[in-house]
């Protein structure tokens, strides 16, 4: 009899969690179909009536890692502002980095909308991308994937994967590395913190960190180490070093998170603005830092702009205003337009990608988000 | 030819076998007690004769800062352990204590200013949330090792939830002032933590409730047929795992000034090996305390003189994991039958 009650428990405990999770999903798939009705009702007016209204059945899946991350959350944004300018109703697909479900979450919406499904993908892992780019090819249904791409994977051999959205991390880290060297007066010594080893961009951002090296001689690289993207290791280290390396000058870090960590460090021993704290990803508290003078640069990766555009690509191809056969092959792979933050610009943008949550980017003009085509 | 030791054998009577054998396991007993604080001097000395700035006052702080949350975890955790159960729910409760004590406190996302009022709830509900999680253990009889992470997967979602994907700020003065203030050079978050342990300690040690835990971890069968309240027992202990988990939860908080769902991540484990590499056992029965504390300030000495020695990160994952394995060999007790649970 005990265990009985326990079993119906359990039972319980199973359907009000999976009701959790589905009543989240409706959330704010209502929440997409209202913005996407006023923005309807708003450019009724206007001559794209048609288009959004051709869109109307039509609807964007957004397939992201998870929400516990502000650029993930700004890539969710974005993709929603995209489909909500064509109409488009959208739906948040969370994978928590894992491969199958990212999968089976598409193959699901594929399965629930069948032509009519259309997705943007921050693949889980680069292995991942192969592996949704033939399921969607498999099925007829538009994709664009960001931020990642197999080696040899390209969309000229899928003509329903319509382009490629990346950062270019190298240009990105080398930019941020420069600014760092140049507020310390392109000498002295310089520590690194690095991503999490072994990851994609950890890896490019500290082979960006060497190429800018190669121009500064007098700057002295005195340790690198991992703090695996995680701000209390990155407080760790860098207290640790402030005891090493007492005439520190500049600290380079792989993410904003680990930059933090480092402020924090050097706030409780009042070296704060006099360390030179560099970081990148652009998320609220970095942008502040920057602001206050507690950081010297960071870089906005503005996940409204890629996955945004990347949304716009697919659900252009989807609704026959693009031909993605007719684009150029090397016009698929694309380069995203990023901004750097430095104290003249972080005002500005904490007013348009935190405080407003929406950089009003006009979604039907694809070539804005294009700062070049990868190689 | 009978070698000295068989010689013995004959010359005893089982009783005198017996007798000796217990002795000879009270001292093996007594060596591996006092290996993990060998091995904490000696790598002291090492470090110290290898890296000068080691023994400067500013690393020992350092030092200190740094163990201060993994002692507060190790505080709940230590009990836990004796019981032989895990909690592997500390990482999510500290994400949620460290999230929501930011949402509470005076922050650039809402105009919330509850202050200590706010760090005291946060505790409390860490507290509850803990004793539910030992309810459901002993009431529902699910292991621990699955209850624990389902409550921790839940308190992630609930932490990230409080801050909708943006991690808030904390700007409460309190906190900064606990962040950076210091009481003869000590930071006031070392002084917190410490007397935290303090206390931990001294229930484990010296109240009914503390013996009842080792009782339980040595043999629950036996505690039951003593009169202790095993299920109670139980409770208590998750209840304190998620109070101290809670209060780890707002010290990183505190030094962080971020309050977000990932401020517990990788924060378990370590401290579960180093309560291990202090001379506890996962099988329970086994620890204490100092011993746990002599395995965190092991740990935390390690990947400092790391840091110190400049070491190739690559390698430095390698050295740490070598330096666990062997610090628990040295520790464990080999006299048991099965190999391990």
């Amino acid at each position: 009899m005990k265990k009985r009650i326990f079993a119906v428990l359990m039972a319980g405990a199973m359907v009000v969690s999976a009701l959790a999770g589905c009543s989240s999903q409706t959330a704010e798939t209502t929440a997409a179909t209202e913005a996407a009705t006023e923005a309807a009702a708003e450019e009724a007016e206007g001559t794209e009536a048609a288009a959004a209204l051709a869109g109307s059945d039509y609807h964007l899946a957004i397939c992201i890692h998870s929400m516990d991350n502000e650029y993930w959350a700004q890539e969710a944004e974005g993709a929603k502002l995209a489909a909500a300018a064509y109409g488009v109703s959208a739906d948040v697909l969370t994978c928590d980095s894992d491969d199958n479900k990212q999968l089976q979450g598409i193959k699901d919406y594929i399965a629930q909308y069948g032509d009519k499904a259309i997705f943007v993908v921050d693949p889980s892992s680069t292995a991942n991308t192969a592996n949704i780019a033939e399921l969607c090819e498999e099925s007829g249904n538009y994709v664009t994937i960001l931020a990642h791409r197999a080696e040899g994977l390209y969309p000229k051999d899928y003509p329903h994967f319509v382009a490629s959205l990346m950062l270019d991390d190298i240009a990105i880290g080398k930019a941020t590395a420069t600014a760092l060297f140049e507020s310390i007066g392109g000498e002295g010594q310089v520590v690194e913190l690095q991503g999490l080893l072994g990851d994609d961009s950890a890896t490019n951002r500290h082979k960006a960190f060497e190429e800018a090296l190669k121009d500064y001689p007098n700057i002295e690289v005195v340790d690198s180490q991992t703090a695996s993207w995680s701000q209390s290791e990155a407080m760790t280290l860098t207290e640790n070093w402030l005891v090493k390396y007492p005439d520190l000058k500049g600290i380079y870090s792989a993410n904003d998170t680990m930059a933090l960590g480092a402020v924090e460090a050097l706030k409780n021993k009042g070296l704060n603005g006099q360390v030179m704290v560099s970081g990148c990803d652009g998320i609220e508290a970095a942008l502040n830092a920057v602001n206050d003078g507690d950081m010297v640069i960071t870089n906005a990766n503005n996940g409204y702009m890629i996955a945004g555009y990347g949304a716009s690509y697919a659900i252009q191809a989807a609704l026959g205003i693009l031909d993605p056969t007719s684009i150029p092959d090397n016009e698929r792979l694309i380069f995203c337009k990023t901004t750097l933050v430095t104290k003249d610009n972080a005002n500005e943008i904490i007013d348009k990608f935190i405080k407003t949550k929406d950089p009003g980017y006009d979604y039907n003009d694809l070539s804005f988000c294009i700062d070049k085509y990868q190689e | 030819m009978k070698n000295k030791w068989e010689e013995s054998l004959a010359t005893l009577s089982v009783g005198q076998q017996f007798a000796q054998k217990v002795k000879d396991d009270a001292r093996k007993d007594k060596i591996r007690r006092y290996a993990p604080l060998i091995l904490l001097i000696i790598m002291t000395m090492i470090g110290a004769v290898s890296q000068k700035d080691f023994f400067t006052w500013g690393n020992v702080v350092n030092i200190m800062y740094q163990m201060s949350i993994p002692l507060v975890i190790s505080v709940g955790l230590t009990y836990v352990l004796l019981l032989g159960s895990i909690d592997l729910s500390i990482e999510g409760v500290m994400g949620f204590a460290g999230s929501f004590v930011a949402f509470l406190v005076v922050n650039n996302s809402n105009s919330n200013d509850f202050g200590l009022l706010g760090i005291i709830a946060v505790v409390l509900i860490s507290t509850l949330i803990g004793a539910v999680t030992g309810f459901i253990h002993v009431k529902a009889r699910i292991a621990t090792f699955i209850v624990t992470y389902a409550v921790g997967s839940i308190m992630t979602g609930v932490a990230v939830l409080v801050y909708q994907g943006t991690p808030i700020q904390v700007k409460d003065e309190l906190f900064i002032v606990l962040s950076q203030g210091k009481l003869l050079g000590i930071p006031y978050i070392t002084i917190i933590a410490f007397l935290i342990f303090i206390a931990g300690a001294l229930i484990l040690n010296y109240t009914a409730f503390g013996r009842a835990v080792y009782a339980i971890g040595d043999n629950e069968t036996a505690a039951a047929s003593t009169g202790i309240n095993i299920g109670l027992t139980k409770i208590k202990v998750f209840a304190l795992c998620g109070c101290t988990a809670g209060m780890a939860g707002i010290l990183q908080c505190i030094r962080l000034k971020l309050g977000q769902s990932s401020i517990g991540l990788n924060q378990m484990f370590p401290v579960v090996t180093a309560i291990v590499i202090g001379g506890g056992s996962l099988a329970g029965g086994k620890g204490g305390a100092l011993s746990a504390f002599v395995g965190v300030l092991i740990y935390t000495e390690l990947a400092n003189w790391l840091t110190l020695m400049g070491v190739d990160p690559y390698v430095k994952k390698v050295i740490q994991g070598v330096i666990i394995i062997v610090a628990v060999a040295l520790t464990i007790n080999r006299t048991r039958k099965t190999i391990s649970k």
